[in-house]
């Protein structure tokens, strides 16, 4: 009998915690349908817009909707192509004049509406100048360097068949030219070396590195969350949250303790270095855009620089490189390209102070520079187009 | 250390742990020493001032209540003048020296056209400014400390344990914004040992969860659009600056009683109650009525140890205004050492008088009229006028509470009047903060909470049986609502608004 009322009192209990399991899952598939409605209604967990890629280093989703709010606002729809651009046609349609402008966050412009960037103010302005259909493609990717921007070119652009490429060239952009070790996405890149003919040499152990590591693994993993889950997108940021908190509090502890390992302090380099680097490694670079504007000939497509203007993150005083601007003037001049020096106008336009008028908190474009920058962009563009007809 | 960081969230398991697994006899000591870290995390130093203000009110409350016991009354008075004297000092140092001396200075400044009639310079008699820095929680313990040797005074048994005293003050989930306990109810609850019971435990979890969602979803994200209103109070048109002012009305009390929740959440774990300190303030019917619902346990504190003793409303009509005008002016620098906040005090005391003055036309009144306002106001279009207009009274109130100038007040009282007026000062703050979604999740969460028990009937028995959620469940749905919480919050989130007081 008592063995009997055991077996049934065990039965009973075997019952009752599988409906709590069951149920739980049900509310858990519940919850999770709430949340990641509710998130997607209040465009919230929906940052990140970037994914690991073995060619190029990182991508940007495609037809992932993006929200960014820690610097400016913006909203956007990245397209079917991986862009931050409304969508588009491979084929380009008759009459239309295609511009394709290549560089960082600087190009993305993730920090105001899409509207308000410079590249489609150039679209609009410009085709009204015109009189005819201009389009101007965005294969702006944050953190980009110059040789990610020619595989952007070689492996999504040049099937657009654009009829002329804008490479946007800011100030300390020679910064993302070597490679390094990282555990963040946004640093992974591939590198183009000089080759013995004239070519460059692709170099992509960085990004095979990170791929195998710790991170690059984890990303990989939840790709799928990354581009589908907002509730995700919010673990993420936690996440982050946690691990700066931890960083925080070690810091504290060994500082109390004293502890605290003296190890090299990172700090910005003196002009004078920042020159020095400019100088011993443009050959580099001078080699990359040399590869990329011939690329670009060799399909019609006409190539330009547009040299924008800088303010570190936080910072109030726009960054100089002179020896930067001298050399890129050389190999424009070299392989005669024109230059656009928008950080030069810009000194005399509103001087080197900013009070964040025109550069966010994080150093990036307002509406206001971005309508500035388009103007002579715009008009720029007239004048070289209407002198060429 | 913010009850809505990190740092929290890692304090408070830790401390619950251990005041659970240890016997009842530690656990006082092991919430002291909890609550002192927890107040020394945000400036070390000031765990001195705590400290020693402890130590001089329990021994004076010791010393009161022993000259009570030996009937020498006079010196039982003295030491309560002595005592209100030193906490209300240390108060006025730390709160209100820079306040007199900029105060002071303003006043010499203004005799700088008199200079040459002067055997001196006016700008001689000015003050440098001290720039003290405000001991966290300091308006709310000395309030405590004030009401304990006053009931001493008047005839409570003092706090014998020591630990038990300096906790009554310390008690992390009330030390820093209250709510303003009383002693008599604190202390019973850390005599009689604490059971642990799930059901407290769990609703706990869900009114920290609640404060949590008022502080981070909805008062943060209400927090920049308020600060770009009222700083830009002179570009807002009509809409914008009800909307300004609504938003910080709806801040204000997401801020405070999301941090009452927290607090009173956070005890509950432990198996402690604190006093509420809302009750739905925004539905009041008259201003009477909404201080009755608005921070409760600082105007209950102000009726019990300041408008009662000058008096009450046992005495002439006139002495009576007088009492609460000066109740609220006082009550309206407890909040902070400016101008505004006596101005907005003053605000609510005229607006009290006014109030008292009504009903008692309208309750003891023999006319027709007041007939009619009496039976007016028991309809249902008259409670909804009160509300109204309390409400709107509220908010040109807090107009004057949150400008940090006379001009910014005057400035958005000015837009509100002004409905034609368009301007898109706020527009695209509005547009960087999912306020909307977080104010609807929250509506809805309210109108669940509000119909439940309604709810639950409409549904059939089986259903509803297997639809209530067991533990696995419920786990679930808190840490839904956590992620919900911290989704809709924005990237930086902001001090509470009564940590500065």
């Amino acid at each position: 009998m008592g063995s009997n009322k055991n077996a049934r009192k065990s039965k009973l209990s075997l019952a009752s915690g599988l409906t709590a399991g069951l149920q739980g899952l049900t509310y858990l598939a519940l919850c999770i349908a709430a949340l990641e409605g509710l998130f997607y209604l209040a465009a919230v967990g929906d940052g990140e817009h970037v994914f690991p890629d073995m060619k190029v280093g990182y991508k940007i989703f495609a037809n992932k909707r993006i929200t960014q709010r820690n610097e400016g606002f913006g909203c956007f729809l990245l397209n079917s192509f991986g862009m931050q651009n409304d969508e588009i046609s491979v084929a380009k349609p008759a009459g239309v004049y295609r511009i394709a402008v290549f560089g960082d966050s600087y190009v993305e412009a993730l920090q105001v509406p899409r509207k308000a960037n410079y590249l489609n103010i150039v679209a609009r302005d410009l085709s009204a100048k015109l009189g005819r259909e201009v389009q101007v493609l965005n294969f702006g990717v944050s953190n980009y360097s110059v040789a990610q921007d020619y595989l952007r070119y070689q492996t999504l652009a040049k099937q657009f068949r654009p009829d002329l490429v804008i490479q946007v060239f800011r100030v300390e952009e020679i910064g993302k030219l070597l490679p390094m070790e990282t555990q963040s996405l946004l640093f992974v890149r591939p590198v183009l070396f000089p080759g013995p003919n004239n070519d460059v040499v692709y170099d992509n152990t960085c990004v095979r590195q990170f791929m195998a590591g710790k991170e690059g693994k984890r990303l990989l993993a939840t790709n799928w969350l990354r581009a589908n889950s907002r509730i995700w997108g919010v673990l993420s940021f936690m996440w982050q949250q946690a691990q700066v908190f931890q960083g925080e509090t070690q810091a504290k502890a060994q500082s109390m303790i004293g502890t605290k390992k003296s190890g090299p302090s990172f700090s910005l380099p003196t002009d004078q270095t920042r020159s020095n680097y400019a100088k011993c490694y443009w050959y580099m670079m001078d080699r990359q855009l040399s590869c990329f504007k011939n690329e670009c000939a060799a399909q019609g497509t006409k190539f330009m620089f547009l040299r924008t203007p800088m303010v570190r993150p936080g910072a109030h005083d726009l960054t100089d490189n002179d020896t930067e601007t001298m050399l890129l003037e050389k190999t424009a001049s070299k392989l005669d390209v024109p230059v656009l020096n928008l950080d030069k106008a810009y000194r005399s336009w509103a001087g080197t102070h900013d009070d964040g008028t025109n550069f966010s908190a994080g150093g990036h474009f307002t509406a206001p520079l971005h309508k500035w920058v388009a103007n002579n962009l715009t008009n720029f563009l007239y004048t070289d187009t209407k002198d060429k007809q | 250390m913010l009850f809505s960081s990190l740092s929290y969230l890692l304090f408070l398991p830790i401390a619950c742990l251990a005041f659970w697994l240890l016997p009842h006899r530690f656990r006082s000591t092991l919430l002291l020493a909890a609550s002192m870290y927890f107040y020394m995390s945000f400036l070390p130093i000031y765990g001195v001032l705590l400290a020693a203000l402890t130590v001089v009110n329990y021994f004076l409350g010791r010393d009161i209540y022993s000259n009570l016991v030996a009937e020498r009354k006079s010196r039982a008075k003295a030491a309560l003048v002595v005592g209100i004297i030193i906490n209300l000092a240390t108060l006025s140092y730390f709160k209100y020296t820079d306040f007199a001396i900029s105060s002071w200075n303003s006043v010499v400044a203004g005799l700088g056209p008199l200079a040459p009639y002067l055997a001196f310079h006016p700008g001689s008699l000015s003050f440098p400014l001290q720039h003290i820095v405000l001991p966290l929680g300091i308006s709310f313990f000395v309030f405590e400390f004030i009401h304990y040797i006053t009931d001493v005074y008047k005839g409570s048994k003092p706090i014998g344990n020591f630990i038990n005293f300096s906790l009554f003050a310390a008690f992390f989930p009330s030390q820093i914004a209250g709510p303003i306990k009383r002693y008599q109810d604190f202390i019973k609850q850390l005599e009689v040992p604490r059971v642990f019971s799930s059901t407290k435990f769990e609703q706990g979890i869900t009114m920290i969860l609640q404060g949590l969602f008022k502080k981070v979803a909805l008062a943060d994200n209400l927090s920049p659009i308020v600060t770009q209103g009222f700083n830009n109070a002179t570009a807002l048109g009509g809409g914008e600056a009800w909307l300004a002012a609504i938003a910080f009305a709806i801040q204000i009390y997401c801020d405070f009683s999301g941090y009452t929740d927290m607090g009173r959440g956070s005890a509950m774990l432990m198996g402690f109650d604190l006093p509420d300190n809302f009750n739905w303030p925004y539905l009041a019917k008259s201003l009477t009525d909404f201080w009755k619902r608005w921070h409760i346990s600082l105007s209950s504190w102000l009726r019990d140890y300041l408008y009662i003793p000058l008096g009450g409303s046992k005495c002439s009509p006139s002495r009576r205004h007088f009492n609460l005008l000066m109740t609220m002016l006082l009550g309206g620098l407890w909040h902070g050492a400016s101008w505004h906040f006596v101005v907005w005090g003053a605000i609510h005391g005229f607006g009290l008088i006014v109030n008292h003055s009504y009903d008692g036309l309208v309750n003891k009144g023999q006319g027709a009229v007041a007939g009619a306002l009496k039976s007016f106001h028991q309809t249902q279009v008259g409670t909804v006028i009160s509300m109204l207009g309390t409400f709107a009274f509220v908010l040109v109130g807090w107009v004057f509470f949150r400008a940090e100038t006379m001009g910014s007040a005057l400035a958005v009282l000015h837009g509100m009047a002004s409905p034609m007026v368009t301007s898109t000062v706020l527009a695209e703050t509005i547009e960087k903060h999912p306020i909307f979604a977080a104010l609807a999740v929250y509506a809805v969460y309210r109108i669940l909470v509000h119909n439940s028990a309604a709810i639950a009937r409409a549904i059939p028995m089986p259903v509803s049986k297997i639809m209530k959620p067991m533990l696995p469940a419920r786990v679930i749905i808190y840490a839904s609502l956590f992620v919900m919480a911290i989704g809709l919050a924005p990237a930086t989130a902001s001090p509470f608004i009564y940590f500065a007081f």
